[in-house]
């Protein structure tokens, strides 16, 4: 057994790598590590090519997750932290 | 002319591949398919009628140049945001730090005689002062340690100060004292009735485990304790008394014991929750902390007990899982400091401790006393409004604004949670550390996973329970 490297993430892709692992991966010995750059390493310790299929379609599905995200805020409109910021009284952040 | 729902922005939880858990900005939720999720953020107007329907009362949806809904959610989102916004309304004091237990895991007190660790009358007297300058309605005062009750002169003055001066103020004022309360008498009982206080006392669970971790030259302390419970609920009265548990790594091998001993004792709440690595505890982190996923474990176990004895009659209530129940279900929150944004510390509590200095809590104080005192926010007898402007505040403000914070921001529980900037500040030397890596996103992450998968199987028992819980006082 030993770790091998799943795939390279961006830092925009991180957190919702974290939940996904957190649900879906939560059976698997997953990592993520920071490398050079800023860039992260999602590591998987097994000794099966079934488990690093898994892990890859976990990253495949926080891709698309976070693809839709987009999406949700792009037709949402509405900025919620504008709302937020008038209840908390913050002016002059932005 | 079709009718065109206007997409409020959401986040969503995966569950699996087939099933989401949405999560709009008022903190409403429904259980989607991946394809009911995909409708409603691209032809939402195809959706099944009454899903449409209910997703439109739950803020996912509006009509068109709906000003309504967005006033709706405004003034869902600021009755959220009350309890940081009304002013400080949790108080603590410690008038010593004299303690004569020698926990390893106890974050500060010392078992020394000296003047050193008491707070001055003087500061006692500006302490409760200053309590008044919150705008706070309801001000809950509590008392601290060290244990308060070796110092039981300071804690009378100050109830007395408060007691005396709030008859022109007319507040809601709660006073609780934190103790071990081994030097409990029947004076001060009778004093405890006169002025309605409460005690809280600590609890780890049976006697072999208690006496282990909270240990006393003469090994009696869990004998100790229990005897003062009985003694101060026969003067008192039956819930004058509440208890609260450490867990260390010894505990996680007691997760039904630990409840079953809450249950045996008569106690109504049980708060099971991770050791906070503050101060001493902090020296002895080895020996004592557990593994997150250990003590995810342990509390699902514990909680599962919980559920077991409820279902026989016996109610007892999980404080943690309550707190969650109460941001899920209900519209008013409870005011638990450590789940806001902003963060509570500060905003919502102050502590004034022995030193004669102000501190936003008590992990804060913990933190001076192992030399980092930056945390101070001035010293006891500076306006409250001078202490809530200094720059820690601010600091933890703006490092807990969880809508701004890359990964809170597009977590679904954002609505229910916020950052512990003081525990990020504590475990990686800053309060701006990336929220994901710490142990407080991932504890919260699993529990709310947790709880809304238990919501899901849609048990009429569990979900009445969930209710009773979350809009319960906790």
């Amino acid at each position: 057994m030993s770790w091998n490297k799943v795939e390279s993430i961006n830092h925009a892709t991180l957190a919702e790598l974290q939940q996904i692992i957190l649900v879906l991966g939560s059976k698997l010995n997953l990592r993520i590590i920071t490398a050079d750059e800023g860039i992260c390493l999602l590591e998987l310790f097994c000794d099966s090519d079934d488990q690093l299929y898994l892990a890859e379609s976990l990253i495949h599905q926080a891709y698309a997750d976070l693809k839709l995200r987009e999406e949700i805020l792009l037709k949402g409109k509405i900025d919620i932290s504008l709302i937020i910021e008038s209840v908390l009284g913050i002016t002059n952040q932005k | 002319m079709s009718y065109q729902p206007r997409l409020f922005p959401f986040n969503f939880h995966r569950f699996s591949d087939e099933d989401v858990l949405a999560i709009s900005s008022s903190g409403d939720y429904e259980y989607l398919t991946q394809i009911e999720l995909e409708t409603l953020v691209n032809e939402p107007e195809k959706l099944d009628l009454k899903l449409l329907a209910d997703l439109k009362s739950k803020f996912f949806l509006a009509e068109n140049n709906a000003s309504g809904s967005l006033r709706l959610l405004k003034s869902r989102i600021a009755a959220q945001k009350e309890t940081v916004l009304g002013g400080p309304s949790l108080h603590m004091i410690v008038p010593t730090l004299e303690c004569e237990h020698t926990c390893k895991y106890c974050q500060v007190s010392r078992s020394l005689r000296d003047d050193k660790y008491v707070m001055t009358e003087e500061n006692i007297d500006v302490a409760c002062d200053t309590i008044f300058q919150s705008p706070s309605e309801t001000i809950t005062v509590e008392f601290q340690g060290g244990d308060p009750l070796l110092r039981f002169d300071l804690v009378k003055r100050a109830i007395e100060r408060i007691y005396r001066r709030n008859q022109s103020e007319a507040r809601s004022i709660r006073f609780v004292v934190a103790s071990t309360l081994h030097q409990l008498t029947e004076e001060m009982c009778e004093f405890f009735k006169e002025f309605n206080v409460f005690l809280s006392t600590s609890l780890d669970g049976p006697e072999v485990l208690h006496n282990k971790n909270r240990p006393l030259p003469t090994k009696d302390s869990y004998k100790k304790t229990i005897n003062a419970i009985n003694q101060a609920r026969n003067i008192l009265g039956p819930d004058s008394v509440s208890a609260l548990m450490t867990t260390t790594s010894e505990s996680l091998k007691y997760p039904d014991e630990i409840v079953d001993e809450y249950v045996s004792q008569g106690l109504s709440d049980i708060f099971i929750r991770p050791l906070s690595l503050y101060g001493f505890a902090k020296r002895n982190e080895k020996k004592l902390s557990h593994d997150e996923d250990l003590f995810h474990e342990f509390y699902l176990k514990a909680f599962e007990r919980v559920l077991y004895w409820n279902r026989k009659g016996i109610q007892i209530r999980e404080a943690t899982a309550a707190l969650l129940f109460n941001k899920i279900l209900s519209p008013f929150d409870a005011g638990y400091v450590d789940l806001q944004s902003p963060s509570g510390a500060g905003l919502g509590a102050v502590l004034y401790n022995y030193d004669g200095y102000v501190y936003p809590g008590d992990e804060a104080r913990m933190l001076a006393e192992m030399g980092d005192t930056s945390l101070r926010l001035g010293k006891v007898g500076d306006k409250l409004s001078v202490l809530l402007e200094s720059p820690v505040i601010s600091n933890i403000i703006e490092s807990s604004l969880s809508y701004q914070i890359p990964t809170c921001s597009s977590c679904a529980f954002n609505p229910y949670c916020g950052p512990d900037p003081i525990a990020a500040y504590n475990t990686f030397g800053s309060m701006n550390t990336p929220v994901h890596l710490t142990e407080h996103c991932g504890r919260h992450m699993k529990l709310f996973d947790y709880f809304f998968k238990k919501l899901k199987e849609n048990d009429p028992w569990f979900l009445n329970l969930a209710r009773e819980w979350g809009n319960s006082n906790i």
